[in-house]
């Protein structure tokens, strides 16, 4: 809440302006009724003519205060909350984006989305309204009482009496309510995965002849949600008949003890009893809006304190001073062990050298640790224990852009994002036209950029959904070796592609660039030239060395060859 | 499969939702066609509630009676009798309207409930090519959203509409009873508020739009790039992300502010002009009054009352408009969707497909996905009985192609597919896939337990037939270590599970289908060498004695295929065994010796 206020501060003029707006608007509105009171019971038995007139034209002049502060207070409540939303979000999308990746982990993607999303709309819905309402609603609530206590108070304590009566109605349908419609929508969710699971699926489906079963599935969660959806309905539709019902009651008390002040204490009736209608109307309509921001505002906290526990996130990667020591090798892993759990380790003791320019293969079964040593490499996680080491500095100790700026990476299913080829593969460098083409050259990416329509200026959908999984992979490793970074990583990003392109790939990339180089494959094709080789089992380097002395030494490898080469080694 | 080309925008179209005049009776006329069936029943809500609003109009009459009545205005009754009508009258409309709404919720449900499922089985009866050109988001949003909008409008609108008819016809007529030059004072004020409604949603209609379209630009932004929060990072490009982002920002953040400004001045001008009714009501109703028109006391109170009511429905007349537009706009959508062509019925003379010993044929089979660009040209090949048949050529080739065809995914343009003799077009659909089992390189789980999952494909199977199949495909295991074992709900799951076990445990549901033709598209793509080890036991027993398909990017698993055929732009370039491939030296062994290529 606190974080919230902060946001709020540097527009607290504006907001002022809007509460005030509002306050004198209520306070002009309410005294409308009043007037038609006055012209009725007043004016009328006097005869004459100019002061109904006058009357009138009071009434028609705060009508028209009302909505010229009405329109002042919104517009400002609508600069105000816009204002504070943009705020908000831009702190907070930077944050996220920043996040650290154990950060990003444990609150997963479609958390910190929604947060960015929906939370952040929540809030922004939520102060308008309240900027809107939050003052007026209570100032039309208390001045309206205020007045028609002043009218007469004997009525007007009827009128008092009715409100706990609609309030304790409102309370408890929405508390019955909720409840059932948390359960409604996930029958929902339920009825949307059918039909995103049948538009996934529907080869498998089909092949099996399952379409009466998916059909009966279907319609049984439909008519699920119908049932909760009539049951839902049966609960909300008492509302407004209860409070209309309570309203003309409390209405026909209100007649009742007229008729009888008149008879006994000669009560001017007529005018008051219609400003009484109208001043209950009033009442009654802002006490239920009430109720209603008092709901809202329990989702919007629920909301606030989601963002603001990621505006307090703390990044643990910070820069350390640590001391050069340069021992001839260029990427060293020094005893390095980690676990994303902190429990079973995902990387065990993990040491070796690779000096610049010379290619490491790093190859192992799903799970085995090839993408974590990635991972700490980037320094998207620091070690348990061990160190690790580029050009001598401990990667702990190089600035994070300094550190970023030295990789180019692709990763396994890596991310393609909606723009041009181009943009996909200069990635928001400023990188010239020949620096692209000559990076999808070496990524065997230039044969099908060129058949698009538009070349590199072709867009691509969504999570690349207009290219093929081969396709995208080659716009990775084009993205990867675009500006010749020093340090080049390939994580299993050509097993969409075949044999042929595959090693076409590698022989470009060996021709071209003098990048240090990691390859993770699951392909023995894929790393058999490398420099070295390192095979992991379990998080532990199991062998180590070229192709051809794994051949010799390493047990897990020779396996793995028989499978894939067919024993023609 | 064919990669969807064309980019299709999610969810629904910010369009105008205008409709010609013939397209809005034939929605009507398809929507009749659903109410239809509760005709009575919309009959009886109709009476409902014009009785509830009669009811209540009559009472707020009465008040002014009764406010007459104490003013000691020549009204023949006492106030008490005014009252007591006006309690049973009010009771009576709250218990129907709340009757009716109860009514209308359960009826516009099951009519919608209908809907929901007459798009669902049409859905299911589309060919694959439909789903591989849409996307799901758009069916989701037709089958949530669009069907949402018409429930909405079928319970509400449609009451609505009519309780407004009858309040502003009776509640007028009332009027009229008590002062017909009072009623003058609505010649100023109504079409004041009609213009005034109308000048507004005019002006904020599209800035609403603008503003969905910018909040959507800017989300679809945030959620693109989170997700690609760790390619960002290892370029260290957040500062340039985050630049952009101030622009999606900024646009929607003054979207809207506009659209939040200027759409919140419609309810004070509303407002504005229901004062300004109720001060003329007063002041020329206090004149008619004073000069003897003809108006007493009681009638001056009614009035007051009454044109309060009237002027409610007027109001939200726009409102009305707008919503009963986009209601129609969405059952457009809905109807689109039931109307859109299945896969063609088979042809009358349909036999199931009898499978003696299981040849497949491919003789001069042409096919394009799309008219004019052919993948397959004149394919020709013969799978005898339980022969391997591997399929391999570089990516988009048309390797997948074949097996689209033969499980008449998609259907040829010209040539025959005969399995044993008989033409896949001339048996029934379903005889022919069923005599098929395949393992595809995306696999499917859906959301329910693992065993579910594995026992999809064999209703009845039981729970030692699928923890064999799970042994055999080495994941029982796993399966093992679950929480709750076979029970495991898939979607807990989470990231807990891999693609190379999603796999395991697609080929474990195939190993528990009996059928004679087996389709293998890159099944174990994603399973790490030393599994696939493991499993080759196994998989060679699901091969035995079927005819069997292969397609595979490792040429290892094809080194044994009866016969290997080299598909190269949608041509078979060659075909034989492996052995033989190699001697000729021609394209096969090319891509086979690519793999032992040193760079």
């Amino acid at each position: 809440m606190r974080t919230l206020l902060r946001y709020i501060k540097p527009y607290k003029w504006m907001m002022l302006l809007a509460l005030l707006a509002k306050s004198l608007a209520a306070f002009s509105e309410l005294a409308i009724p009043r007037m038609m009171a006055l012209i009725v019971d007043e004016d009328v038995p006097t005869g004459e003519w100019s002061a109904v007139l006058q009357s009138g034209g009071l009434m028609l002049l705060f009508a028209f205060l009302t909505l010229v502060l009405n329109i002042i207070g919104n517009r400002a409540a609508a600069r105000a909350s816009a204002s504070v939303a943009y705020d908000l979000r831009a702190d907070l999308f930077e944050k996220t984006v920043r996040l650290d990746t154990a950060a990003v982990d444990k609150y997963g993607l479609p958390s910190l989305i929604s947060r960015l999303t929906s939370d952040t709309y929540n809030i922004t819905a939520f102060m308008a309204r309240m900027l809107r309402m939050g003052i007026k609603a209570p100032l039309m609530l208390i001045g309206g009482i205020v007045i028609t206590l002043t009218i007469d108070w004997r009525l007007a304590l009827i009128l008092i009496a009715t409100l706990p009566l609609v309030s304790v109605t409102v309370y408890f349908i929405t508390k019955r309510s909720v409840p059932l419609y948390k359960e409604e929508q996930k029958i929902l969710d339920s009825l949307v995965r059918r039909v995103d699971e049948t538009h996934s699926g529907i080869r498998v489906i089909k092949a099996l002849s399952k379409t009466d079963y998916e059909k009966e599935r279907f319609r049984k969660t439909s008519e699920e949600l119908a049932k909760k959806e009539i049951e839902a309905g049966r609960v909300v539709s008492a509302t407004k008949p209860i409070n209309d019902f309570l309203f003309y009651l409390g209405f026909c008390a209100v007649i009742l003890l007229g008729a009888f002040l008149a008879k006994y204490y000669a009560f001017d009736a007529v005018g008051k009893l219609l400003a009484f209608m109208t001043y209950f109307t009033i009442i009654l309509n802002h006490m239920i809006m009430m109720t209603r921001i008092f709901v809202q505002a329990s989702r919007s906290m629920a909301s606030a304190a989601r963002i603001e526990e990621v505006l307090l996130e703390k990044s643990t990667l910070t820069s350390f001073d640590i001391p050069k020591e340069d021992d001839g090798n260029y990427i060293v892993f020094d005893n390095v062990s980690f676990s994303y759990n902190k429990k079973t380790p995902n990387v065990n003791s993990v040491s070796f050298t690779l000096g610049k320019g010379e290619t490491l293969g790093i190859i192992g079964v799903t799970g085995s640790g090839k993408t974590t040593l990635v991972n700490l490499l980037l320094r998207f996680y620091d070690p348990d224990s061990g160190r690790i080491t580029i050009g001598g500095e401990d990667i702990r100790s190089i600035p994070k852009e300094r550190l970023h700026s030295m990789f180019g990476v692709a990763f396994q299913n890596d991310f393609v994002f909606s723009g041009t080829l181009g943009d996909n593969i200069s990635f928001f460098r400023p990188e010239g036209s020949e620096a692209l083409s000559k990076a999808a050259s070496i990524a065997q990416a230039s044969d099908f950029i060129e058949q698009k329509e538009g070349g590199m200026d072709s867009s691509v959908t969504t999570a690349g959904t207009n290219l093929s999984g081969g396709q995208k992979q080659r716009l990775t490793v084009a993205r990867a070796v675009c500006g010749d970074p020093e340090i080049l990583i390939l994580d299993d990003s050509s097993s969409a592609l075949d044999y042929k392109t595959d090693a076409k790939l590698r022989s470009a990339i060996k021709k071209h660039t003098k990048n240090t180089t990691l390859i993770i494959a699951q392909r023995i094709s894929s790393v058999k030239d490398a420099d070295k080789i390192i095979v992991l089992d379990e998080g532990r380097i199991v062998g180590m060395g070229t192709h051809g002395e794994l051949l010799l030494t390493c047990a897990d490898y020779r396996d793995i060859a028989a499978v894939q080469m067919g024993g023609a080694v | 499969m064919k990669n969807p080309t064309q980019f299709q925008p999610k969810g629904r179209t910010g369009g105008r939702d205008l409709l010609k005049g013939h397209d809005v009776k034939y929605i009507y006329s398809r929507l009749w066609s659903y109410i239809s069936h509760y005709k009575l029943l919309f009959l009886f809500a109709i009476v409902l509630t014009v009785i509830s609003s009669v009811l209540s109009i009559t009472g707020t009459s009465l008040a002014g009676s009764a406010i007459g009545a104490i003013a000691n205005d020549g009204t023949e009754r006492s106030v008490g009798y005014y009252l007591i009508l006006m309690v049973i009258l009010y009771s009576v409309s709250a218990l129907i309207s709340y009757l009716l709404s109860v009514l209308m919720v359960a009826i516009s449900q099951k009519i919608v409930n209908k809907m929901r499922n007459d798009v669902y089985e049409n859905l299911v009866r589309l060919p694959v090519g439909f789903f591989d050109k849409k996307q799901a988001g758009e069916l989701v949003s037709t089958i949530s959203y669009d069907i949402n909008t018409v429930n909405e409008s079928l319970s509400g609108d449609f009451i609505n509409i009519i309780s407004s008819v009858v309040t502003v016809i009776y509640s007028f007529v009332l009027m009229l009873t008590v002062s017909k030059k009072l009623i003058l004072v609505f010649v100023v004020t109504i079409p004041l508020s009609v213009i005034l409604t109308n000048v507004i949603s005019r002006i904020v209609r599209p800035l609403f739009r603008r503003r969905s379209a910018s909040l959507g630009e800017m989300n679809g932004y945030i959620e693109e790039m989170i997700a690609g929060h760790k390619a960002i990072k290892a370029y260290g490009r957040e500062n340039e992300v985050i630049e952009n982002f101030a622009k999606k920002n900024a646009e929607a953040t003054e979207a809207y502010r506009s659209a939040e400004a200027n759409g919140t001045m419609a309810g004070p001008s509303v407002a504005f002009v229901n004062n300004l009714s109720l001060t003329l009501v007063n002041v020329v109703g206090a004149f008619l009054y004073m000069s003897g028109g003809g108006l007493s006391i009681t009638g001056l109170s009614k009035f007051v009352l009454l044109s309060r009511k009237f002027s409610g429905p007027i109001n939200q007349i726009a409102n009305i408009y707008a919503d009963i537009q986009s209601a129609l706009a969405a059952s457009e959508r809905v109807f689109r969707l039931i109307d859109e062509h299945p896969e063609p019925s088979d042809p009358e003379d349909a036999k199931p497909l009898l499978i003696t010993a299981g040849e497949v044929r491919f003789e001069n089979v042409n096919f394009g996905y799309e008219e004019n660009k052919p993948v397959l040209h004149s394919l020709s090949f013969t799978a005898p009985p339980a022969s391997v048949t591997a399929i391999v050529g570089p990516t988009g080739a048309g390797k997948t192609t074949v097996i689209n065809l033969l499980m008449r995914f998609y259907d040829i343009n010209s040539g025959r597919i005969l399995i044993d003799g008989q033409d896949i077009y001339s048996v029934t659909r379903e005889s022919l896939r069923r005599s098929y089992t395949m393992v595809l390189q995306e696999t499917w789980l859906f959301r329910g337990t693992i065993f579910e999952n594995l026992a999809y494909g064999r209703e009845g199977v039981g729970r030692r037939e699928v923890e064999e199949a799970c042994r055999a495909a080495r994941i029982h295991n796993y399966i093992m270590g679950l929480p709750d074992g076979y029970d495991t709900v898939i979607s807990e799951l989470g990231g807990n599970i891999s693609k190379g076990q999603k796999q395991l445990l697609t080929i474990a549901r195939a190993m528990l289908i009996d059928s004679n033709i087996l389709i293998l598209d890159e099944a174990t793509s994603n399973v790490d060498s030393k599994t696939e080890k493991d499993i080759s036991d196994a998989m060679i027993r699901l091969m035995k004695n079927k005819t069997c398909f292969v397609i595979a990017h490792r040429l290892s698993t094809v080194v044994g295929a009866d016969n290997i055929l080299v598909i190269r732009d949608g041509d078979v370039v060659e075909q034989g065994r492996h052995s033989e491939l190699l001697l000729k030296g021609g394209f096969y062994s090319e891509l086979y010796h690519s793999q032992f290529e040193s760079t």
